[in-house]
């Protein structure tokens, strides 16, 4: 059709959108996506999920995040680092990604979900990672560079690999955002205070292609999470793949090849 | 008193206000009206899927356009990096954005005033490097279609749309300060 002015053009698409939300709203809200990436989590009741609030509130002072009613893979939405926090120099992402959910599961019976967030700034694409469990959560988020060496777009990049130590489970958690072609990856640590080096190989788990749909992650993004017993130091990471060959040295978390 | 949620009603109210505006807005970034229309659809798609975030006041307009506006940032960052509009949200929703004829076309370009920015644009360019200036030059200042530049510069399509959306994000500073709001 020709003819239509801006504004018809604008009430023409405007209709569409009402009846498609009209629709949607009518609709079962789909679960089968977070099921499906559910793996073997339990669900939180409501007083657990508030000990889950709680929890990551005291873990992440400097960066609370609020639990926000889930969709079908979104993640909790955290809220924007406050000003005051933000580097004087930080670099602000051209684009950000929706967090979502790209995995879950359970080691020695503490449920675990992790969840993933691209940035991009300009050519240099990170993907922040963050772990909840029931004893609080940790990760990056994506949107605080600085010009600083440390904390530039490209280091934020390369820092793929973050470790966590949950005091209420008291187990160690290392877990990373790994490329396509990932399929093992190999962590040695050692106990805090030292001690004999303690070396797990785990595989490369790809993620659900809904959850990178919607968040915008790197197509074929693999991710893994490792619970480990007590606290522990991760010293080093090594990713390798399908022929075995390393790909990726990760040291302090940091992945520089 | 508990909140409202932003429902449908509210959000289809918010169009209403503010469609227009990000129209004009999102023309005289990508310079292509087609895809601002269609990246105006795809911004309300995405406010419709993730409304249960949005922690405003759905009855504070202010909050929700800057809102929306955070959304068709992002919806417009993904279309100037792929060089062509991010339609996933619209497509979960089934739903085909107006396609545009050839005079429909000149009067959306009319009302985002791309007249005024072009002789901006013709300045900024010398920024650019030289295969994003021609490609941004034959698509923005000479108007020529996509097709006619690809034979021109005996590329892709996909190779001229790509050299036009980064060099216009190249551009966005400039235009920025040159008031392109």
């Amino acid at each position: 059709m020709s003819g239509r002015g801006p504004d018809q053009i604008l009430d023409e698409l405007g209709s569409a959108l009402a009846d498609a939300w009209a629709a949607d709203a009518r609709r079962p809200r789909p679960a089968a996506g977070l099921r499906a990436l559910r793996g073997r989590g339990r669900r939180h009741g409501r007083a657990g999920r508030r000990g889950l609030i709680a929890a990551a509130a005291v873990a992440l002072a400097l960066v609370p995040t609020a639990i926000a009613t889930r969709d079908a893979v979104w993640a909790p939405d955290p809220p924007p680092l406050p000003a005051q926090l933000r580097p004087h120099d930080a670099v602000v992402p051209g684009g950000a990604g929706t967090p979502v959910y790209v995995g879950a599961g359970t080691a020695d019976a503490v449920a675990w979900r992790l969840s993933a967030t691209t940035c991009r700034y300009g050519h240099v694409e990170a993907v922040g990672l963050f772990l909840s469990v029931p004893g609080g959560g940790a990760g990056a988020r994506c949107d605080v560079a600085s010009r600083q060496p440390g904390a530039s777009p490209e280091a934020l990049a390369a820092r793929r690999v973050q470790t966590y130590y949950d005091p209420v489970s008291g187990m160690t958690w290392a877990f990373g955002a790994l490329p396509a072609q990932a399929r093992t990856v190999t962590v040695t640590s050692r106990p805090y205070g030292g001690g004999a080096a303690q070396t797990d190989r785990i595989a490369a788990t790809a993620v659900d292609g809904q959850a990178i749909e919607q968040g915008h992650l790197p197509g074929d993004l693999r991710v893994f999470v490792l619970a480990l017993d007590g606290g522990r130091d991760v010293a080093h990471v090594t990713v390798a793949d399908a022929t075995d060959t390393t790909i990726l040295t990760c040291l302090d978390g940091r992945c520089d090849r | 008193m508990a909140r409202a949620p932003l429902d449908q009603q509210l959000l289809a109210a918010a169009y209403r206000r503010d469609a227009r505006r990000l129209l004009v807005w999102l023309t005289r970034r990508t310079y292509d009206a087609q895809q601002a229309v269609d990246l105006v659809g795809e911004t309300y798609a995405r406010a419709w899927e993730s409304r249960r975030r949005f922690s405003g006041d759905p009855a504070d307009a202010d909050a929700l356009a800057a809102w929306t506006w955070g959304i068709a940032r992002h919806v417009l960052a993904d279309a100037l990096r792929r060089g062509h509009a991010e339609r996933a949200a619209l497509q979960r929703l089934h739903v085909e954005p107006p396609q545009l004829a050839a005079d429909e076309l000149a009067r959306l370009e009319e009302l985002a005033e791309l007249g005024s920015l072009r002789a901006t644009l013709a300045v900024a360019l010398e920024d650019l490097s030289p295969e994003q200036r021609d490609a941004v030059r034959l698509r923005v200042i000479e108007e020529l279609d996509y097709a006619a530049i690809a034979r021109r510069l005996a590329i892709s399509e996909d190779a001229v749309r790509a050299r036009v959306s980064r060099g216009l994000r190249t551009l966005a500073t400039a235009m920025e300060a040159g008031g392109a709001a």
